[in-house]
């Protein structure tokens, strides 16, 4: 009797395993109208910085991010994406730093200053 | 004899405070041989799965906030299913201890701190985070006059059960905006009104409000007037404490710049940029969801929400009272980049998988 029990639980376990590998649940989207242009807006905070521009890639980052929190305010964001999308974006935006670069020198002074610029260069 | 770790890294040294929901230990990180305040929820509300994943959730959003009046949280997990939160230790004491302490305290003492206070709630509204709970007991002054906004005051200010002792809940509820503690819309405005509320205390021992019971927060209380502070300091923190959010200070960092003008070392102080929104625009989900809610479940909701999850809270991500979702499988988190580039193309990558 006992042994026909272990037999049952055994076979009702290995049932619900199979079960579950057949009910992947589907995977969760926003809504492209969203997704697409903070899509672009990422790429281009990513060319930013590969062209050396970081004053650039904060302002389109902190855009994204206003962007972000307007959505989400407007309640268009789902519920699951708030955390990771809102993480991301605010990681992102506080990661970039802005150095501008160095103002040009005037023609004329640039001569005897000019040691003072060394290694002031990205 | 070895010492159990917490989290494979944690060595406990000594209690900071304990709570009805939470306790605090100072800590060695033993990876990084570095001294930790460890925010761990109190061991019976672990099991509370929602609780567990706002604690962690929170902890987590607060640490994408790097600023020096905020502390710093350097980890969250959960170690043997209890989550915690490692974060900052300052050495120092809290602002409701200094006024313990030492009572009122001098007019450009409180503006300079407020100028503090304002900076990291700025950084805070600018990166879309209301805080909801700043008071005394959340400020922290290190001995380098460095103030943070802190979280792990909630625990030591407990002193008791606050979700189920009146009296403390209503001891929260003195920093309280009026439409916070009503339940209505909570916009960063409402920070703004717990700024008054600080500098008002320093200015003068005691809270702008003393509700005597619930029915007293959904009421207008009469607030004294600040009398033998500076009058343009007085005026300014009077704005603050106004009724209608609409009638304090713009934003966080606008009332910096006009606290800063009282003192005369303004021009050597490190000021807030103008924000991008006004604090009335930044606004909590669970607001936006109910106009109106009892003050006893929006006090208890704050409640919880501060001290579950630290006191920085993310706007958007208060969603507890909404139904379960149908099974839908798991949204991955933005993997981290090493350089501000690649966590651009990590997010361009992530947006593109969930595009719908």
């Amino acid at each position: 009797m006992r042994r026909a029990l272990a037999l049952f639980v055994v076979l009702a376990l290995a049932g619900c395993g199979g079960t579950a590998r057949h009910a992947a649940p589907p995977q969760p989207k926003l809504p492209r109208v969203l997704a697409q242009p903070w899509k672009q807006q990422a790429d281009s905070v990513a060319a930013a910085l590969a062209a050396g521009d970081g004053c650039a890639a904060q302002r389109l980052a902190t855009a994204l991010r206003t962007s972000v929190i307007a959505a989400v305010n407007a309640r268009r964001v789902p519920q699951r994406f708030l955390d990771p999308l809102t993480s991301g974006v605010n990681e992102l935006a506080s990661q970039i730093t802005c150095t501008p670069p160095p103002a040009p020198t005037p023609p004329g002074h640039g001569h005897k200053k000019g040691k003072h610029g060394k290694g002031e260069g990205d | 004899m070895s010492t159990r770790l917490v989290a494979g890294r944690y060595e406990i040294e000594r209690p900071l405070g304990h709570g009805a929901m939470a306790v605090v230990d100072l800590a060695r990180d033993v990876e990084l041989d570095r001294r930790v305040a460890l925010k761990r929820l109190a061991e019976n509300l672990s099991r509370d799965e929602e609780l567990r994943a706002r604690f962690l959730r929170e902890g987590r959003l607060a640490a994408r906030l790097a600023h020096p009046n905020v502390v710093r949280i350097f980890d969250v997990g959960e170690d043997d299913e209890r989550p915690f939160i490692a974060m900052e230790y300052v050495d120092g004491e809290t602002l409701a201890e200094l006024v313990a302490r030492s009572g009122p305290l001098p007019a450009h003492e409180v503006a300079e701190l407020g100028v503090q206070i304002c900076r990291a709630l700025a950084a805070a509204h600018e990166a879309g985070l209301v805080h909801r709970d700043v008071k005394p007991q959340n400020l922290l002054l290190g001995t380098n006059r460095l103030l943070k906004l802190g979280d792990f005051g909630i625990a030591l200010g407990l002193g008791g059960t606050r979700l189920t002792t009146a009296g403390t809940v209503l001891g929260t509820a003195a920093y309280l905006a009026p439409e916070q503690a009503r339940g209505e819309e909570v916009t960063a405005a409402a920070d703004v009104y717990g700024v008054g509320a600080v500098l008002y205390e320093l200015l003068t021992g005691r809270p702008p409000r003393a509700p005597a019971s619930f029915a007293d927060l959904a009421e207008p209380m009469e607030i004294a007037p600040l009398e033998g502070a500076p009058p343009a300091l007085a005026r300014i923190v009077m704005r603050c404490l106004a009724a209608d959010p609409a009638a304090r200070p713009s934003s966080a960092a606008a009332l910096a710049h006009e606290l800063a003008a009282t003192l005369p070392e303004a021009e050597t102080l490190a000021l807030p940029g103008h924000p991008s929104q006004r604090a009335t625009e930044i606004k909590t989900p669970s607001a936006r969801r109910s106009k109106k809610v009892r003050p006893a479940l929006a006090l208890a909701a704050v409640a919880v929400g501060a001290i579950a999850g630290g006191a920085i809270a993310l706007v958007v991500t208060h969603g507890g009272s909404s139904p379960k979702p149908a099974p839908v499988a798991r949204v991955a988190p933005v993997p981290h980049g090493a350089t501000p580039q690649q966590q651009a193309q990590n997010l361009a990558a992530w947006l593109a998988r969930y595009s719908g």
